[in-house]
């Protein structure tokens, strides 16, 4: 570490050297034969298996795979960043820009960093320093304060000079992505490595920095290596994609193939899984297991599509005209946020509603308003309580929601004994409510902050449905999972609404998980309700000007599925 | 096929030396080293070659010339058997502050926490106005009071101590009580009290844990100044402080009589910080 350190200031800056031959027709990336070995915990795996792919100059590269494919070490052994504590091993031949990065010394790597590639990470907001200017971050890259202010110009953000000197928590979160990738195309590098830049923003705004990205593309002539998990995002802007599984490269080709006429089974369960605007509500979500030690749904369920609630139905939830208004301290005193405004919503018993908008637009405010967590300052909300227990919560972060030094059992007998299930039935519910989510009973004995990501999913399922809640509300459950996870968390819960029968009110920024999910769609903008409707309508007949334009953000298939016809 | 790595070959030799295992086995050593000194006050009287209070030979005597190994003291007695029941005196006073504090000052944050409202107000604005006082001259203000003994300067600095950990651990509660699973026991229904005993104080023991055992060794350092200021023990009881004061003025003929006992604490205090680093490295591995 200290041999980084040290020389930093006194490397000599030598000058790109990419761009002095632009008709060069070698690639700016050439892997052959990679294999790298990481060491976790003690043990050494094999993450990249004898990978070779090039990246021609100009070229857009769709990388696309599941969380645990390595397409994330794939991007870090380019940059040369593996961590030195899980003792890289790598073997076979990477070339960037004409470097050797394989026992490349740190010097050279840096220099390689420095002059030819561009970053552009997920996060934008950890990724930046919070202790300083844009300005002063961009000029870091960029040299002179002349070419910060045309870099933050080309990277689409107005008033350059203004905006120079605020701070990273000053701006919105797509603001903040544009200063990154403004930082990332300083020195015109030949390789841009963007690994998940939209994952963390609006759709909206990922549209705009996806459109942003090839702008860029066609004005800098460099090569984009586009690290996703979202097919839809990769088919936007790439030009060939290339799909890893486990390590391997499972299909490459161009980007419009890929998507329209995939050869290999993964790529084709991984289109498959993907939830779009058109996907079957009738049926479950196909699940693939490929390798992981997630179960399967029995695929033979058929659900409904649509349930209309007759007039006079009881109502679940009956929340009228509330308003809630957050004190947020800034520089200038105390600023008031307003996140709900005057918001009415009636929820029918039996019935699935889901809640969509983008951040800020206070969907979670009114989830948890309604759940009681948080207490409205105008109007009122009500739960009814007549059927079943009391509401259950799913949150976004399932693993956070369950106490980490209790084991399974104590989890799921405290809500059995809250409820005042008589404790003869104590191991009955248990072992229905695991075969439910499925999981065996060997899970009872685990303490839950040892349990992997997709069991904690499983078993605070099993928790809320372990004495069937009187309305389920789920808080953006199946955001931070990839797409089968995400699949099977929708089809447990939809299992578990014609199960039981209960009520669901599912908050989501994502339209074609709310289509699939609800019955009804309530779409939310600033603190207001902009436009309910039944959710095949507010998909594809949208009234308002927000959900169209909501709509029309997502990325779809379909554009390259006419290209490839 | 030819194995090579990013990382050059000195640096990967550095990371073996450094690397996970050994830090795991130097925190394990510096732990060893604090039962040690735990073994050395429980067996002091079998280890200790002499009486510590009785003179047994000539005075000053110098270390390492005679059966004396570090010497004797002004009225001839054995330097090394001072040192070992200097240890056997400090080292329990120490962990016992330490836990004292704890039990106080954690029953305060704990209940400040987690009750909130006025209660919590009180208990702070009262532990604020602790943590304003500097700590070391209260508590020689209070053993001054209560006059000089073991006890006494128990009380006095112990009185001082908790406020540090009352702070801690009302922090602590405050950010697990805002976490995702307490309110997801909130919407199982579970009660406050038992919200507060089974979801929240559980996770603050860990904490606690790595504070109290790095703070050990500030704990000794207090203890031997209030014991060097004569608030300790009286005479002829050996004390590390209290030896050292008493024969600072022969700094200059017979070094080693203040100097041996000072190294004890100084000693006492890196094998209390060790042990400390060596248990948050353990518990933050978790």
């Amino acid at each position: 570490m200290s041999e980084k350190l040290l020389d930093l200031d006194t490397a000599p800056h030598t000058p790109p050297q990419h761009r002095a031959d632009p008709t060069s027709s070698s690639p700016v990336v050439a892997i052959s034969g990679l294999e790298v070995k990481l060491t976790r915990n003690g043990k050494t795996e094999t993450v990249l298996h004898s990978l070779d792919l090039d990246i021609q100059k100009g070229e857009v590269l769709g990388l696309v795979g599941q969380s645990g494919s390595g397409k994330s070490v794939l991007g870090l052994t380019l940059m040369g960043l593996l961590p030195d504590r899980s003792r890289p091993e790598i073997t076979g031949s990477v070339s960037v820009c004409g470097t050797s990065v394989i026992g490349a010394s740190a010097r050279s790597m840096r220099n390689l960093r420095r002059n030819s590639l561009g970053v552009i990470f997920q996060d934008p907001m950890t990724s930046l320093n919070p202790t300083m200017t844009i300005g002063h971050q961009v000029l870091e890259a960029a040299g002179t304060k002349a070419e910060a202010l045309r870099l933050l110009a080309l990277a689409g953000i107005s008033n350059p000079e203004t905006r120079y000197d605020a701070f990273p928590h000053q701006l919105s979160g797509g603001l903040r992505q544009r200063v990154m990738i403004a930082m990332a195309v300083a020195g015109s590098p030949a390789l841009i490595i963007a690994d998940e830049p939209t994952t963390a923003l609006d759709v909206t705004v990922q549209r705009q920095v996806l459109d942003l990205l090839r702008e860029l593309k066609s004005q800098l002539h460099c090569s984009v290596l586009m690290v996703t998990h979202d097919l839809g995002v990769a088919g936007e802007i790439s030009d060939r994609i290339a799909v890893m599984s486990a390590g391997r490269l499972v299909e490459i080709g161009p980007a419009a193939t890929i998507l329209s006429s995939p050869k290999h089974e993964y790529t084709r369960a991984l289109l498959a899984s993907r939830i779009s605007l058109d996907t079957d509500k009738s049926l479950p979500l196909p699940t693939f297991n490929l390798g992981g030690d997630e179960p399967t749904v029995a695929s033979d369920e058929v659900f409904d599509t649509f349930v209309q609630p007759p007039v006079d139905a009881p109502l679940s939830v009956d929340v009228t005209n509330v308003s809630k208004t957050f004190s947020v301290r800034g520089k200038k005193g105390a600023n008031t946020l307003r996140a709900l405004h005057d918001v009415s919503l009636a929820i029918a018993d039996g019935e699935s509603v889901a809640i969509v908008g983008e951040s800020g637009s206070g969907k979670s405010t009114l989830l948890r308003i309604i759940a009681g967590l948080e207490t409205a300052d105008a109007g009122v909300g009500s739960i009814s309580r007549m059927k079943g227990s009391r509401p259950q919560m799913v949150f976004q972060d399932a693993g956070a929601s369950l106490t980490p030094w209790l084991r399974v059992d104590e989890i799921l007998r405290e809500r059995l004994v809250l409820e005042n299930v008589p404790s003869s039935e104590f191991a009955e519910r248990i072992s229905e409510s695991l075969a439910l989510v499925g999981l065996g009973p060997e899970i009872l004995r685990v303490h839950s902050r040892d349990l992997s990501g997709g069991q904690r999913q499983r078993v605070a399922l099993a928790r809320a449905a372990i004495v069937p809640p009187s309305i389920l509300l789920c808080d953006e459950p199946t955001s931070a999972l990839d797409a089968w996870m995400a699949a099977t968390v929708i089809n447990l819960l939809r299992r578990l609404r014609k199960r039981v029968g209960m009520s669901m009110l599912f908050v989501t920024h994502d339209l074609s998980v709310a289509r699939v999910i609800a019955d009804r769609i309530v779409v939310m903008n600033k603190g207001e309700i902009v436009e309910i409707g039944e959710a095949n309508q507010i998909i594809h007949n949208p009234q308002n000007e927000y959900t169209k334009k909501l709509v029309a953000a997502i990325p779809d298939l379909t554009f390259a599925e006419e290209l490839a016809s | 096929m030819t194995a090579a790595t990013l990382v050059p070959e000195r640096m990967r030799l550095a990371r073996g030396l450094g690397g996970r295992l050994s830090s795991e086995m130097l925190s394990w050593f510096c732990i060893g080293l604090f039962a040690l000194v735990c073994l050395i006050v429980v067996f002091a009287p079998l280890i200790a070659p002499y009486d510590p209070i009785q003179p047994i030979g000539a005075p000053y005597t110098p270390p390492f010339t005679s059966k004396y190994i570090l010497g004797t003291d002004s009225i001839g007695r054995d330097v090394l058997s001072r040192l070992i029941y200097g240890v056997q005196s400090t080292w329990p006073l120490g962990i016992l502050v330490v836990v004292i504090g704890i039990a106080i000052g954690g029953a305060v944050g704990a209940i400040a926490g987690v009750v909130g409202g006025w209660l919590d107000n009180l208990l702070m604005r009262v532990t604020d106005l602790f943590l304003a006082l500097p700590a070391a001259l209260v508590a020689i203000a209070i053993v001054a009071f209560l006059g000089p003994g073991t006890t006494n300067m128990l009380i006095g600095i112990s009185i001082v101590w908790w406020p540090y950990f009352a702070r801690i651990v009302r922090g602590e509660v405050h950010s697990l009580a805002a976490r995702p699973h307490v309110e997801a026991a909130r919407m199982t229904g579970v009660g406050r009290r038992r919200i507060a005993t089974r979801h929240i104080l559980p996770g603050v023991v860990p904490t606690l844990v790595v504070l109290a055992s790095i703070d050990i060794g500030s704990a000794i350092l207090t203890i031997s100044s209030l014991s060097f200021l004569g608030l300790g023990t009286p005479p002829p009881a050996a004390e590390l402080g209290a030896d050292a004061a008493h024969n600072a003025g022969f700094l200059l003929q017979a070094w080693w009589v203040p100097v041996i006992p000072g190294l004890g604490v100084l000693v006492l205090t890196i094998v209390a910080n060790l042990a400390g680093s060596g248990v948050r490295n353990l518990m933050l591995r978790r």
